[in-house]
C-alpha cells in the first residue's frame, strides 16, 4: 500500500502524531518516536513512550483502530496513515535504538532551529517505548491547501 | 482539572496545537490545528476554516481531543472536549475572526 516515496517520507525525519481511542470513542493524542515500514508484511513498526503518553498507548489495543500522521517541519508537507493495531508491546532492542535515535535526532533538529531544551523537555521521550504493529488501511494527504484530508489511493502514494 | 487560565501561554500561539476526533467507524483522525482560543476557565473556541474531517466527526459525536503547547516552557497539555454550540457571530466570533485576521495579515 506505501509506495517507495511514501515509505521513505515516513521513515526520515518527521514529526509523528498519533491517535487511539477509547470504548467511547473518545480520541486520545500521542506523538510518535519513530515508524520504520517492514518491507515484506507493509505493516508500520510504530513507536511511543507509554511514560508520556499512558493513555494513548494504553488504548493502542491490538484490533484497535489508530491514526498517524506524518509532517515535515521545513515545509509542512504530511500525510496521515490510518489503520489497525496488529500487534502491540514493549519494542526491542533493534527498535528502542531506532527509537532513541530519533528521538535525539528531532531534539538536535529542534535546538538547532532555537528551541530550548527546557521547551524540548516535555516534546518528546525515549522512555519505556512500545512497538505498535499497524496494519496500514488508508492513506490521506495532510498538507495544508486544497488537497488537504484528500484520501490517496495506493497508485498516487506511490 | 486544570483551569484553562493557568495554561494561558498555550493558547493563540506560535506552537501549533493538535486536535483528534473519531469517525462514525471509531476510526480516529489526527492533524494539526493553527490556534486554539481560550473563552474562558472552563471552555475554549475552535475556527472551523479548513477541517472538514474533523467538523463532520464532532458533529456527529461531540467529542474532540486537543493537544495545546505552551511557547514559552513547551508543556504539553491535553484537553479532553466536548462539544457545546457553534457560532456565527455574538463576542467570541467576533474576537477569533479578528485573530485570524491578523494572523493573515502578516
Amino acid at each position: 500500500m506505501l509506495g517507495p516515496e511514501l515509505l521513505e517520507f515516513i521513515e526520515s525525519p518527521v514529526m509523528i502524531l498519533f491517535a487511539t481511542r477509547d470504548e467511547a470513542g473518545r480520541p486520545m493524542i500521542g506523538r510518535g518516536s519513530g515508524v520504520r515500514v517492514d518491507r515484506q508484511s507493509g505493516n508500520l513498526h510504530f513507536l511511543a513512550s507509554r511514560s508520556q503518553w499512558p493513555r494513548a498507548v494504553g488504548e493502542a489495543l491490538v484490533g484497535r483502530p489508530i491514526a498517524t500522521t506524518y509532517v515535515r517541519a521545513t515545509d509542512y508537507k504530511a500525510c496521515q496513515i490510518k489503520g489497525r493495531v496488529v500487534e502491540a508491546g514493549p519494542a526491542d532492542e533493534a527498535h528502542r535504538a531506532r527509537g532513541v535515535a530519533y528521538v535525539a535526532e528531532q531534539l538536535a533538529r529542534m535546538m538547532a532551529l532555537g528551541v530550548t531544551r527546557m521547551q524540548l523537555s516535555s516534546t518528546l521521550s525515549d522512555q519505556e517505548l512500545v512497538c505498535l504493529t499497524i496494519a496500514p488501511q488508508a492513506i490521506f494527504e495532510q498538507t495544508p491547501g486544497p488537497g488537504a484530508g484528500r484520501r490517496l489511493t495506493p497508485e498516487a502514494a506511490a | 482539572m486544570i483551569p484553562l487560565d493557568r495554561l494561558r501561554d498555550s493558547f493563540e500561539g506560535v506552537i501549533p496545537s493538535v486536535i483528534a476526533t473519531t469517525d462514525a467507524d471509531g476510526m480516529p483522525n489526527i492533524s494539526y490545528l493553527s490556534h486554539v482560543h481560550y473563552v474562558d476557565e472552563t471552555h475554549v473556541a475552535l475556527s472551523n476554516q479548513f477541517f472538514s474531517k474533523t467538523a463532520i466527526n464532532v458533529a456527529r459525536n461531540g467529542l474532540a481531543t486537543v493537544m495545546v503547547v505552551d511557547g514559552y516552557s513547551g508543556q504539553q497539555h491535553v484537553l479532553d472536549l466536548v462539544f457545546i454550540r457553534s457560532e456565527t457571530e455574538g463576542e467570541t466570533f467576533e474576537r477569533v475572526a479578528i485573530h485570524l485576521t491578523i494572523l493573515e495579515s502578516r
